[in-house]
């Protein structure tokens, strides 16, 4: 689309910029973060930073209402003609990060039907079931609070968007407090560290596996918490989302509910088996 | 499907993904109730039911499969979306499968 356009008016082809820097800063973060953890530990925080730094440069720059192009034709042309084009960006999203779970979660259970032994739930495993079986709801209801935010929007309750809002931010904030309690109380009471196992020291692995895959989805929970924070403050102090537009909102609940089913599968593989 | 909605333009099935009355409610009183059966299962499961690990672990794994396919089908509205849109997270799955499959194997 942006070449046919710039073909026909080339003095407008340079004005035609159609993206941030932020994104590529964060994915740099991301790369030395992940590169830190792997070989030198503190380049970690170092991936931390930067990431932190890309998120409130597209954040901020998104508030003052920066627009790179205006997103007036929303498909591309093709077999996808029929899909927003932003919504077929946020799935594309989603399935890379269907592959990472999968890797990680296939990588633990690999570790453990490897294991000579593994607790058992509820009779010698550390974990807590009742107090993340609260979790899970407390998830599965912020799902709920977000398709009410969307519904609300659509057919334009401000009053019931807004709030439907305020409860999925809420309700994730106390997912992520609730776990770094739990977190808290396993490392330093039970002394499980992902690379000690009171319990059995030959299996370091159940440390291992259990930090890994729930601490990769306490990480996307928070990541969401902070998306919902900022549309929340968008929501409420800028008036910025209509009927007609709100694309974000759907968006962010895409992702919202996707982090909801990896704990789906999260709660049995980790607590229940 | 596609056919259909590629001649009927992208403004007829968002309408029509609009008008259809989604069972948010229901979806939501659905995974509490497999959540709160979920819980039983490593307890009364075994106890009551007999049930051994491995048929514990298939049982967890068809609930879970089953509130997944919930959450996906109605909050992320894939059951309203073009088929071209329902491709795209479920092609993937075959990778899915082989890779989780190959490591757990």
């Amino acid at each position: 689309m942006a070449t046919v356009h710039a073909a026909v008016e080339p003095s407008h082809a340079e004005e035609a910029h159609h993206g941030s820097i932020w994104p590529f800063v964060i994915g740099i973060g991301t790369g030395i973060g992940f590169g830190g953890l792997i070989v030198w530990f503190p380049f970690a925080f170092v991936g931390l930073a930067v990431i932190v730094a890309g998120l409130a440069g597209w954040l901020l720059e998104d508030a003052r209402g920066v627009r790179f192009g205006e997103v007036t034709t929303p498909t591309e042309p093709g077999i996808f003609g029929v899909v927003s084009i932003r919504k077929l960006g946020m799935w594309v999203f989603i399935v890379s990060e269907i592959l990472f779970f999968s890797a990680i979660i296939g990588n633990s259970l690999a570790l453990r039907t490897r294991a000579p032994w593994w607790p058992t739930p509820g009779v010698d495993s550390p974990l807590n079931i009742p107090i993340t079986a609260v979790n899970t709801f407390i998830l599965i209801t912020s799902s709920f609070t977000m398709v009410q935010a969307l519904k609300g929007i659509e057919r334009g309750n401000l009053l019931h968007f807004r709030l439907a809002l305020l409860a999925t931010l809420l309700l994730g904030l106390t997912f992520v407090s609730i776990q770094v309690f739990e977190y808290s109380k396993l490392f330093f009471e039970e002394h499980l560290t992902p690379w000690q196992n009171p319990i059995a020291p030959e299996l370091a692995t159940f440390g291992t596996t259990f930090y890994m895959q729930t601490g990769f989805h306490g990480a996307h929970v928070s990541g969401g918490v902070i998306g919902l924070a900022y549309l929340n403050y968008k929501a409420w102090k800028k008036d910025w989302f209509t009927p007609k537009s709100h694309e974000a909102v759907e968006l962010v609940g895409l992702y919202w509910h996707f982090v909801d089913i990896v704990w789906i599968f999260l709660f049995p593989l980790v607590y229940l088996i | 499907m596609a056919m259909e909605t590629q001649a009927g333009g992208m403004a007829a099935v968002a309408k029509a993904a609009h008008e259809v009355k989604k069972p948010y409610a229901l979806v939501f009183v659905a995974l509490a109730v497999i959540t709160i059966l979920e819980v039983q299962i490593p307890t009364y499961g075994a106890s009551l039911l007999g049930l051994q690990k491995t048929e514990q672990i298939l049982l967890l794994m068809a609930t879970a499969v089953a509130k997944a396919s919930f959450v996906a089908l109605y909050y992320m509205h894939l059951k309203y979306e073009p088929l071209v849109l329902k491709y795209v997270p479920i092609v993937p799955l075959v990778l899915v499968a082989i890779l989780v499959l190959t490591l757990v194997a």
